[in-house]
């Protein structure tokens, strides 16, 4: 048998050569996830000797999925102590569309608790570690299908990105991460953290491996009023497509003196590639970026208390309380099965939805959350896409944050604004600090996820950062 | 510019309720200072203008449609799958606790 390579795409020309078969793809893929992961702590559950369905443009292609989405095999838990036995009735859209095209799923990854956190510490079940050194966090929420895909255990992993989730863990784990434009992926079957910021996207080795998952996710679904009739574009098509003449915005206020000096220059160099390939480059201004966070976390935490009303241990399975009577069953279920940014969550959004507070925060918070959105449609009035950091610093040690919770939600500070605008963004690896994977992030406009991918690839072409693998999974 | 903003112990015990959530005397405390933390930190957000801004729903552009009121099968899980995730059935339906009981009546 010859090796298996590290992204969909080759794959499947390996498959079709008859140089690999598909059960040398699934075995390596399990053969990895036996060798690697009581280490790294990426599965939640693990589906042994999983099958494809049928043929389909992800024909035995190994997939891991973030346990916040439902599948009708095994448990989706949300990585909550409240879903601990939950078994979905219906696989989620998204999941239900790359079995059809043939995927195999492998198993289900860890997760900050209802996708809550940065770190992917505050899962109730286990921490996941970045396998780059396993001392460090892997970032989150979607820690665990990075962490999956950088470790070779999955050719791609679904995550889902409220705030940063996909993009953040793609980038401190050196793997790709797409957040589409909000309404491009169904969220049916999703347990939702914030309703009105939530999407699901794939994390993959490549951007032209990004292009493939999206295709096959994307698109309008009757059971998501909120998925976009958007006509679908041809991704992969993208790849490959010449940069010259596009332009490409700095947001200046991304760069500010917070932003480790180091990181700086990496993500620096990486836009000097574009210039490179004939595009122009040029500073953008972006005023309301500081107060991006304030209004993000105001509106999903908000939406977070209402969403999480429906756990009140009369559904989705039994949660083990003595209570005397129906309110007292209410309250103990809750206060003994939500963990701390959970707890943390629901007060803070019932607080901002309260009477007497609702208009000077909530109400506030979307209002200039409207700004936000303008601001950005006015930016790309001159620009095709804008290059930011992903994140301020590389993934930092485990523990080393767990007792300041506002330090974590400031280390989302690069990626909330695009989804408090609604747009897309990708987040592609463009070196190292020191052993640690460092990424960049490009913004399009709504639905432009196509250039996106042209620029992602168009930089992959000249950087082989997506070849690295970490020791430990080698 | 930021205020100092104060969640006391006593109006996190007040939110908790709303929420039907129980906090021990520790959490409690440590969320009152965690709150004065985050809020005191996002209060700048109330200097924006924001006189005749329309607040945002979501990011999709899109308005309500109501869809015809007619049965489809394909949206529908079927009961008793749903109550096979339920931990107390009694005849087809969910049973719970009594909601007025002897002390509210």
């Amino acid at each position: 048998m010859s090796e298996v390579p590290l992204t969909i795409h080759a794959t499947r020309e390996a498959v079709q050569k008859g140089d690999l078969s598909l059960s040398d793809v699934i075995n390596h893929s399990y053969r990895q996830i036996g060798l690697w992961d009581s280490q790294v702590h990426a599965f939640l559950e693990v589906f042994e000797n999983g099958t494809a369905k049928q043929e389909g443009r992800l024909y035995g292609i190994p997939i891991a999925v973030k346990d916040n989405i439902c599948t009708a095999q095994g448990h989706t838990t949300a990585a909550s102590q409240m879903l601990k036995k939950f078994m979905a009735p219906y696989n989620a859209t998204a999941v239900q569309r790359i079995i059809d095209e043939g995927a195999v799923v492998v198993g289900k990854t860890n997760l900050d608790e209802f996708g809550m956190g940065s770190t992917s510490e505050y899962s109730s079940y286990t921490t996941t570690k970045n396998p780059w050194n396993t001392k460090h966090v892997p970032g989150g929420s979607s820690g665990g299908s990075a962490v999956a895909v950088a470790s070779n255990m999955a050719l791609a992993a679904l995550g889902t990105d409220t705030g940063g989730s996909i993009r953040q863990p793609a980038a401190l784990c050196g793997t790709v991460g797409l957040k589409p434009t909000y309404g491009r992926v169904s969220r049916f079957g999703v347990i939702s953290y914030a309703s009105s910021l939530d999407q699901v996207g794939p994390i993959t080795r490549t951007v032209r491996d990004a292009a493939i998952m999206l295709q096959v996710l994307a698109g309008q679904d009757k059971k998501d009023a909120t998925s976009s009739p958007e006509r679908v574009e041809t991704y992969e098509s993208y790849c490959g497509k010449s940069i010259a003449g596009m332009t490409v915005g700095i947001p200046k206020e991304f760069f500010s003196s917070d932003l480790d000096s180091s990181m700086a220059d990496i993500v620096h160099a990486a836009i000097d590639t574009f210039k490179d390939a004939g595009a122009n480059v040029k500073e953008v201004s972006l005023p309301f970026t500081d107060v991006a966070i304030a209004a993000y976390y105001l509106i999903a935490k908000a939406e977070a208390s209402s969403n999480l009303a429906r756990y009140d241990g009369l559904r989705y399975e039994s949660v083990d309380v003595e209570a005397t009577d129906l309110i007292d069953r209410y309250m103990k279920t809750r206060g003994e099965h939500f963990g701390p940014e959970v707890k943390r969550s629901i007060i803070m959004g019932t607080y901002a939805l309260s009477q007497g507070y609702c208009d000077a925060w909530y109400k506030q918070a979307s209002k200039v959350r409207t700004l936000i959105q303008r601001e950005y449609e006015k930016a790309f009035q001159d620009v095709d896409v804008l290059a930011t950091p992903v994140s301020p610093e590389i993934a930092f040690e485990i523990g080393s944050k767990m007792d300041d919770p506002f330090s974590v939600y400031m280390s989302d500070v690069c990626t909330v604004p695009v989804n408090v605008a609604g747009l897309p963004a990708l987040s592609v690896p463009c070196g190292f600090m020191g052993v640690m994977p460092v990424g960049f992030q490009l913004i399009a406009p709504a639905f432009q996820e196509g250039k996106l991918l042209q620029m992602g690839h168009a930089y992959e072409q000249s950087h082989d950062w997506w070849k690295k693998v970490p020791e430990l999974a080698k | 510019m930021t205020q100092h903003v104060t969640v006391t112990g006593k109006e996190v015990e007040h939110i908790a309720s709303l929420a039907r959530l129980q906090v021990s005397k520790k959490e409690r405390d440590a969320l009152s200072g965690n709150l004065d933390t985050i809020l005191s930190s996002f209060s700048s957000i109330q200097d924006i203008d924001t006189k005749g801004v329309p607040t945002a729903s979501d990011a999709s552009g899109l308005s309500n449609v109501l869809r015809e009121d007619v049965v489809d099968g394909e949206y529908i899980c079927a009961p008793e799958d749903v109550l096979k995730r339920v931990p107390d059935v009694y005849d087809g339906q969910v049973r719970v606790q009594a909601v007025f009981n002897d002390k509210q009546i």
